[in-house]
């Protein structure tokens, strides 16, 4: 039994009923349909690990695991649910009690004045409970014999819609908490309503046989009590000519040949159908009596064939109906959970161990730098002569250097190269920064020239804070990019975002091509 | 013992994160072409359940590795001291100020963590990189070297040359295009770099590996739930005896339609979720509605072709006659037979293209108890190629997906131009005829899912078959 609202999952209890463990499967699976994949794989491991015995069978698994996962909320809309179900089989059954008890009443009405016509008895008990019988068999039919039947799958359609129709109606007088109880545990998602249909059709065919079962046993106990308590005549009348006391003694032969062996008492005999025959001229005149009054033993020898007949023909199909329903619920109850996606999905998820290779932590990043303003070429123009600093040996081509900057930027370029940067100590950089401050003016152009391909590190903007500092306010300096062959701007944008980082309102960053000099 | 743990460094932007994002198959590893996006050290364990088997670490890039080296060579006093004097740096600068991203970097490896110096095989090597690698020569750790050619392998014997003089193991791995066989044999060889890691990263391979066909499984599972909820589909109105159901056939057919191109939505966004691609935004190529689930080229592409249908509706046909020629103690002479074939092959032929289904019924009864006379429909389809082309697009965005790293980050070109009809919807003969069986029964089940849903684990068997037989993946 799922347990009731105990929000703490403890440990699992061996034996669920299986409707019960058929609406926590369906709570469940609407619960996790919204969960991701990762999340329920991770749950469903760790209650893995917590079942005391892998080897258990799949559904004593999957029961395991509903306790272990069922939220307090969906024990207490099982709870409801099922005290709801209790509830309406309950009214059910009262109103076949009720029901029986009335129509045995009115039908088996008796004051003395006119004996108990036997036909309309055995059209109500034995007749229409058999008509009835019928519908439930239609609703009960497989989709294999549906298929082969013309025109059953509606029928079937059409008889459950009423038996829903009547369910529901009664559902109004349930309290509004279980009704939300059960729209919530019926009224579900597309996929598992539709998988999940079979075991609803079966709860609404077992309830409505409980009721027939009640309705039954309600019109014999009447029958029963009146037979008892107060004297009883029966007789059987007929206007049309064809309903001879033959035709019906071989009626009441048929009907009775279920008991006729044990119990031939019930079997009234040609003489006793002759004589009980009823005609309600004048006073009444019963069958063969010479002075038009039977004898009271004789009228009430019907009895025990409609008492066996209400229990043969009503009681007894109805109670093989409901074992039937109840077989059939617990049948379709058992293959849902069985193949329910859900249940089938939380085994594997159980079964194979959760992998998780992700960060479990969020990232930090540092924001978008601001886009650099426009440092087009008039800028870069000196009057005076360029100092070049080489960047991590970007370049050991002088010639094609030297000439590629002074196309580029229209200066004189001094013939001696300063080198810094990797491959060289922070000492030989100072050294470096000396030596250009000390080869330039206000005029002059310091450009330094670097890797496009390789990013600006601190170092590089160490290093150009440091030579800003030492040659002062004044002098421009250019970082110019060298590009790899076939390379895009992409990398020399990166340089000059960074070297925007600095501030310096004298520093530009421009791509270089030793082959032409042109750049942007 | 504790897990080994792999530390990820490198000069900036040289794809560490792609490494780390591909190994790790974590698409929240920020990838940018803008150097210094990573700041922090971040963990990326590696668990099975609860137990951690290895972890990556992603670190930020070298900014002043001259300048540390020099520290460290200013402490030095004999070799054995030098991973000590790490740990010192480490220590000393812990507080951040120029040497952040060193001690970012080096404070997982001086605790323990292997080295995997990463660089871009598709630029030249220079002199920048050596106080890097010297840096990490000093801290003693056992050390990997990774080329990871970022576009292009051009400089890729230039770097085997200069790691292999600091690195006794050094490989290749492209982070965006490697298969997935590539990314498990750079895990072992992780193992290769200290004793004692090879049997967990052995055992974190083997895991990876269950874990994959886990994965597959998992898209099976979501394939197989779409195939079903599209045969099982329908969608319909109900109407009273005298109305007309011809105003709603067009609005019922695009309903219909609509849902099942939602289904195979759902179903794409469930197996990119199942590798672990929670972010993939996706492309069909052409025009949208002209590449969708019902154009005629979507159907050439990936359904089954007329002959095949035929043939499958032929031998359908002639099972079903045989029974009734079974019963009628050979007097039918095979005639039924016979005629199952030519009217199963007839069914099959005309289902090699998409046709509206939409159908009126009537509800006996219905209309006594107030409740409708008839019902217009539209499925559950019985057109025989309907899975066929769903599962051949399925099986076709399962191999793309599947064979994408998380460092890729274009979108998902589902470009059905650059395949030739005839691969895509051409499934090994064994799976065929299992798969025809599987529809037919499911075709019986006359739209019911709870009839069908029966077929569900037999199904996902078969589907995860084919997608592990799939000839049209790009990369596995």
């Amino acid at each position: 039994m799922l347990r009731g609202s105990d929000p703490c999952p403890d440990p699992p209890t061996p034996k669920s009923p299986l409707v019960q463990t058929w609406l926590a499967l369906a709570l469940q699976t609407r619960r996790d349909e919204v969960r991701d994949d990762a999340d329920l794989r991770a749950r469903d491991r760790a209650v893995a690990r917590t079942l005391p015995d892998s080897g258990r069978g799949a559904r004593a698994r999957i029961e395991a695991w509903l306790e272990a996962v069922l939220t307090a909320e969906d024990r207490e809309t099982i709870r409801r649910v099922d005290g709801g179900l209790r509830a309406l089989r309950l009214l059910l059954s009262v109103i076949g009690l009720v029901a029986g008890m009335g129509t045995a009443a009115v039908v088996f009405y008796y004051d003395g004045s006119q004996p108990i016509n036997v036909l309309p008895a055995l059209a109500v008990f034995v007749v229409l409970p058999l008509l009835t019988l019928l519908a439930f068999l239609i609703s009960a039919l497989p989709p294999g014999i549906l298929r082969r039947v013309p025109g059953s799958a509606g029928l079937q359609q059409s008889l459950l819609a009423l038996g829903s129709a009547f369910a529901g109606a009664l559902l109004r007088l349930l309290p509004q908490r279980v009704r939300d109880a059960l729209t919530q545990a019926f009224g579900a998602g597309r996929a598992h309503q539709r998988l999940f249909g079979r075991v609803q059709k079966w709860l609404l065919l077992g309830a409505l046989q409980r009721m027939a079962v009640a309705f039954h046993v309600g019109a014999i106990l009447w029958f029963a009590a009146r037979v008892f308590v107060t004297d009883l005549g029966f007789t059987w009348s007929a206007t049309a000519e064809a309903v001879t006391p033959d035709r019906v003694h071989a009626f009441v032969q048929a009907l009775a040949w279920p008991w006729h062996a044990w119990a031939p008492d019930a079997v009234p005999s040609l003489r006793d159908v002759a004589a009980t025959q009823f005609f309600r001229l004048g006073s009444g005149v019963v069958g063969d009596a010479p002075t038009g009054a039977a004898d009271p033993t004789l009228l009430a020898k019907w009895w025990k064939f409609l008492l066996a007949a209400m229990i043969t023909y009503g009681l007894f199909p109805r109670i093989l109906a409901s074992i039937l329903s109840a077989w059939r619920l617990h049948a379709a109850a058992h293959w849902t959970i069985d193949h329910a996606p859900a249940a089938r999905d939380a085994l594997d998820r159980m079964t194979a161990p959760a992998v998780h290779t992700r960060a479990r932590e969020d990232e930090r990043t540092v924001p978008e730098r601001e886009a650099p303003v426009d440092d087009g070429a008039a800028d870069t123009h000196a009057a005076g002569h360029a100092v070049v600093v080489v960047w991590s040996a970007a370049s050991d081509d002088r010639a094609r250097l030297t000439a590629a900057i002074s196309r580029r930027f229209e200066v004189e370029v001094d013939a001696r190269l300063h080198a810094a940067g990797a491959g060289r100590s922070t000492d030989d950089d100072r050294r470096a920064i000396d030596e250009v401050a000390a080869d330039v003016d206000a005029d002059s152009l310091i450009v330094l020239v670097v890797k496009s391909w390789e990013p600006a590190t601190m170092d590089a903007l160490d290093f150009v804070r440091a030579l800003r500092r030492r040659v002062g306010d004044g002098p421009r300096i250019v970082v110019a990019g060298l590009r790899l062959d076939g390379e895009g701007d992409e990398d020399v944008e990166q340089w000059r975002l960074r070297m925007k980082t600095l501030g310096d309102p004298w520093l530009r960053t421009v791509a270089l091509d030793l082959e032409s000099g042109a750049n942007r | 013992m504790s897990a080994p743990v792999f530390v990820v460094v490198g000069h900036p932007n040289k794809g560490k994160s792609s490494i780390v994002s591909t190994l790790a198959h974590d698409d929240t590893v920020v990838v940018a072409p803008r150097p210094g996006t990573t700041i922090a050290a971040r963990s990326f364990p590696m668990r099975v359940d609860d137990e951690v088997l290895y972890t990556l670490v992603d670190t930020p890039g070298f900014q002043r590795a001259r300048r540390t080296l020099e520290w460290l060579q200013r402490e030095e006093s004999t070799a054995a001291d030098h991973p000590a004097l790490v740990a010192r740096f480490v220590h000393e600068h812990r507080d951040g100020g120029d040497f952040r991203d060193e001690v970012e970097l080096l404070t997982p490896i001086v605790e323990g963590g292997g080295i995997l110096y990463v660089v871009d095989g598709s630029k030249p090597y220079g002199p920048e990189y050596e106080a890097e690698m010297e840096i990490l020569r000093w801290t003693g750790r056992p050390s990997m070297g990774l080329i990871n050619p970022i576009g292009s392998p051009r400089y890729v014997d230039e770097w085997e040359a200069a790691l292999g003089q600091y690195f006794r193991i050094v490989r290749v791995l492209d982070a965006v295009q490697a298969r997935f066989d590539q990314r498990v044999d750079l895990l072992r060889a992780f193992g290769q770099m200290r004793e004692e890691w090879r049997a967990p990263m052995d055992r974190a391979v083997e895991v990876l590996l269950r874990d994959r066909g886990r994965r597959r499984r998992a898209a099976a599972t979501v394939i197989t739930d779409m195939l079903l909820e599209m045969m099982t589909l329908n969608v319909g109105r109900n109407l009273t005896a005298h109305e007309d159901a011809e105003p709603y056939r067009d609005s019922l057919e695009a309903k219909y339609k609509d849902r099942l191109r939602e289904l195979e939505r759902e179903a794409r966004r469930a197996v990119e979720r199942a590798y672990d691609h929670h972010d993939l935004s996706r492309r069909e190529s052409g025009d949208a509605i002209e590449r969708d689930l019902f154009s005629p080229e979507t159907w050439h592409l990936f359904g089954q072709s007329k002959w095949r249908l035929a043939v499958l509706g032929a031998s359908s046909g002639v099972v079903a006659g045989g029974i009734v020629d079974a019963s009628l103690a050979g007097i039918g002479f095979g005639v039924f037979a016979g005629l199952g074939a030519v009217a199963g092959g007839a069914v099959g032929w005309q289902a090699a293209e998409w046709s509206s289904s939409v159908r009126v019924f009537q509800l006996p009864g219905m209309e006594r108890i107030g409740l409708a006379g008839k019902r217009v429909q539209v499925g559950p389809t019985s057109n025989r190629n309907l899975p066929y082309v769903a599962l051949g697009r399925a099986r076709h965005h399962h191999a793309l997906v599947e064979g994408r790293t998380h460092a890729q980050r274009d979108e998902l070109v589902v470009d059905h131009e650059n395949e030739k009809a005839g691969v895509l919807n051409r499934f090994p003969d064994n799976i065929d005829k299992r798969l025809e069986k599987i529809f037919h029964r499911i075709r019986r089940a006359d739209g019911r899912y709870d009839r069908a849903v029966g077929q569900r684990s037999e199904m996902i068997e078969i589907v995860d078959e084919l997608l592990e037989s799939d000839p049209t993946a790009p990369s596995r």
